[in-house]
């Protein structure tokens, strides 16, 4: 028969690291709690750009077209103080913006920007993980992310370059542009057209491919690539 | 520190995270094996007879593969599963349940194993990070350093206790789902053997009672036994009760319990031992007994062996010599009153002779102690009126004199039987070997209706057989013969045998 005793020491010893490991964790998660803060700040840029560079890291990104001027909010969420690093600079008629997070282990800030610019001022976005999302452009613009997702609706300009290392690319453009590229690894690519004849190159190694509604036409005036590694590749015309 | 016992449930940890480890390979195997061997086994059964059964026995043998790795790493005591013809339906799905739930179960146990580790292996690196200067980092409101660095590096200590003890206790959760679905039979009461083979997983475990006056070890029946040998594969452990040895457990050496848990086990039940104990001694008396009532028969046989030889070798032979001078005397006569006289004494000596002889016979017959039962049953032969056909199947070999004895009466007696009731000529007799004891058979094709209570013939071979855990039996229905057999156990082990070795 086994004999009922105390629990040993060593129970009494991890119970209480676990206590201490649980007290730590409640603790961080209060003042987390506390000191998170969501802050907006705005600002416009006044005078003609000649181009506008973003390079703003996990943050996410959505750019709209057809205002005056150029309009940015940036909406930072953040705790223990440690709010977003930001640079701007307005340099022979380029508006660049920096932004990035501060390195943190618990739980890093966000930051999302709402940019409103005009028409035919080429814009430049590079995030890491950030989404970009793009609406009613008309100007030329070149996009890069990592694992972000990037989608264009009612694009009307005359170049898009959008590539994503993991994320997906989807981009409707509302008139034919002369130079659409669109790629990614290991996202899907789908891109929406006004049918007509274009010089299609539409590939994925190991996804479906698949092209609709449109003529290809290695002549034509514009270019729709659409290239995705593991991913699906669709072209579909209007 | 050391009350702590680190050591132990680092062990015991590890050999946890071990069984984890390899239950998902196993589980990988398992769950397939068993989920479409049973199925394929199912839907193949109409078409043949065997593919259940050998779905079954192949899933079978996993669940013994999961209860020997149950009891290697988490010291689960988990008994032998019984073979697969004795499985109940409960216990053979119960078995199933284990392997089919295996995989799915491991991986959660992994899972939350590897929350306290993941946090032991984060702090950790944090911690080395700020302290060797390369993670500028902040950990919530602090940015890392050498000293937040130090503090996280400090935090690893109990996250790593944590995660030991995580380990320790996923592995006795799993050791009770093994246990429960693994434990074949849970006898509540018993026999103190069965309750020890089963507690420590091993069927072939036998207990030998230590008896202090004689000096030796006995099994459950009082015979002595010799405790195995070092590198046997087997090994034993000794029970002691207050001071004094009791018992010894012989077991197998690669049992999957340590010594220490067949002692424990043994001190749990040292009384019911030393019950056993008691009991075994007084069977060892019993047999005892028995052994020396055989060598008072086998003594006797002896006393009636010499007084046979005295009589041949004295009394006998003085009778003969004689009746060799009275044949001289009679040939060297001329007168015929005399010779007649001579003649008649002469003819009254032959008979005294013969009576002598028949006498000598019936105390022990010399042709049985010198050349054996087969010679004996044809000397009987000879003598007897009747047409007796005899078949002795010995090969020439000899048997205990007692046996031979036996067996001797045993034929003496059925033909005098047969000449004095059975109203026939003829008779047979059967000596031969079976099953590990010699059967005598005496048959007649007379009118039977013999009873094994009339007279003190068939009485006093009862008693002489029963000696030699022998037996009597009488087939005699009315009219049609009468079927006399015995039989004596007298192979290796038989007490007999057993009183030859003595």
């Amino acid at each position: 028969v086994p004999q009922r005793r105390s629990p040993a020491p060593w129970w009494w010893l991890v119970t209480a690291c676990a206590l201490l490991l649980v007290a730590i964790g409640v603790a961080l998660l209060i003042w987390l709690e506390l000191s998170s803060k969501t802050r907006t700040t705005s600002y416009a840029v006044i005078g003609d750009l000649g181009a506008i560079r973003l390079d703003v890291g996990a943050a996410d990104v959505l750019v709209s077209g057809g205002a005056s001027t150029v309009q940015v909010q940036r909406v930072d969420r953040f705790a223990f103080g440690h709010g977003t690093h930001e640079d701007r600079s307005v340099r022979g008629g380029t508006l660049a913006i920096r932004s990035r997070c501060p390195p943190q282990v618990v739980r890093p800030c966000r930051v999302g920007y709402r940019i409103a610019v005009p028409d035919n001022v080429p814009l430049q976005i590079r995030t890491t993980s950030g989404d970009v999302r793009l609406d009613g452009l008309r100007a030329s613009v070149q996009v890069s992310t990592s694992s972000g997702a990037i989608r264009a609706s009612d694009f009307c300009g005359f170049m898009l370059r959008a590539v994503s290392d993991s994320g997906d690319v989807a981009v409707a453009a509302d008139c034919s542009s002369e130079d659409l590229e669109l790629r990614s690894r290991s996202g899907d690519v789908l891109a929406t057209v006004p049918s007509g004849r274009y010089h299609v190159d539409a590939e994925s190694d190991a996804g479906s491919r698949a092209v609709h509604g449109i003529a290809s036409d290695d002549d034509a005036p514009y270019q729709v690539q659409a290239l995705s590694t593991t991913g699906d590749v669709e072209v579909d015309g209007t | 520190v050391s009350a702590f016992e680190l050591p132990r449930h680092t062990r015991s940890a590890l050999r946890a995270l071990v069984y984890m480890l390899e239950g998902v390979i196993r589980g990988l195997v398992n769950l397939p094996v068993v989920a479409l061997g049973l199925a394929v086994g199912f839907v193949l059964s109409p078409a043949w007879d065997g593919s259940m059964r050998a779905a079954s026995r192949l899933a079978w043998r996993c669940g013994g593969g999961e209860r020997a790795r149950a009891n290697r790493f988490l010291h689960a005591h988990l008994p032998p599963l019984p073979r697969g013809t004795q499985v109940s339906r409960g216990t053979f799905w119960s078995v199933m349940t284990l392997l089919l739930i295996q995989l799915p179960l491991t991986l959660v146990a992994l899972l939350a194993a590897a929350v306290p580790a993941g946090l032991t292996v984060a702090l950790a690196l944090l911690g080395a990070g700020g302290v060797a200067g390369s993670d500028a980092r902040f950990v919530g409101p602090w940015a890392l350093g050498v000293w937040s660095g130090l503090l996280l590096l400090a935090l690893a200590l109990p996250a790593a206790i944590v995660t030991l003890a995580a380990l320790e206790g996923l592995g006795l959760g799993l050791r009770a789902v093994a246990r429960r679905l693994l434990a074949t039979r849970e006898p509540v009461d018993g026999p103190v053997r069965e309750l020890l083979a089963e507690r420590l997983g091993d069927h072939s475990l036998t207990i030998a009672y230590w008896l202090p006056e004689r000096g030796r070890f006995v099994d459950d029946h009082g015979r002595p036994v010799e405790l195995p040998e070092p590198e046997s594969g087997r090994t034993w452990t000794a029970v002691d009760h207050e001071g004094a040895r009791v018992a010894a457990i012989v077991h197998d050496a690669e049992l999957d319990a340590s010594p220490e848990l067949v002692t424990a086990a043994a001190s749990a039940a040292v009384l019911a031992i030393d019950n056993e104990r008691l009991k075994a001694e007084l069977r060892a008396r019993v047999e005892d007994l028995r052994v020396s009532r055989v060598r008072i028969v086998e003594a006797a046989d002896e006393a009636r062996r010499n007084i046979e030889r005295d009589l041949h070798d004295g009394a006998q032979q003085q009778l003969v010599s004689l009746a060799l001078d009275l044949r001289i005397l009679y040939a060297q006569l001329g007168d015929a009153d005399q010779r007649a006289t001579v003649g008649r004494l002469a003819d009254k000596l032959a008979e005294a002779l013969g009576e002598l002889r028949e006498l000598a016979r019936g105390i022990h017959p010399a042709v049985l102690s010198e050349r054996g039962l087969g010679a004996a049953v044809e000397a009987l032969v000879d003598r007897s009126p009747l047409d007796v056909r005899a078949s002795v199947e010995l090969d020439g070999a000899r048997l205990p004199a007692a046996v031979e004895a036996a067996a001797y009466f045993v034929i003496a007696e059925g033909l005098t039987n047969v000449v004095r009731y059975a109203e026939t000529r003829h008779a047979d007799i059967v000596v031969c070997r079976n099953a590990g004891e010699l059967e005598v058979v005496v048959a007649d094709d007379g009118r039977g209706g013999a009873t094994l209570d009339a007279g003190t013939g068939l009485r006093g071979l009862i008693d002489r057989l029963v000696v030699l855990d022998g037996r009597l039996e009488l087939d005699s229905p009315l009219g049609a013969g009468t079927r006399l057999r015995a039989r004596i156990p007298v192979d290796q082990g038989s007490l007999v045998a057993e009183a030859a070795g003595r």
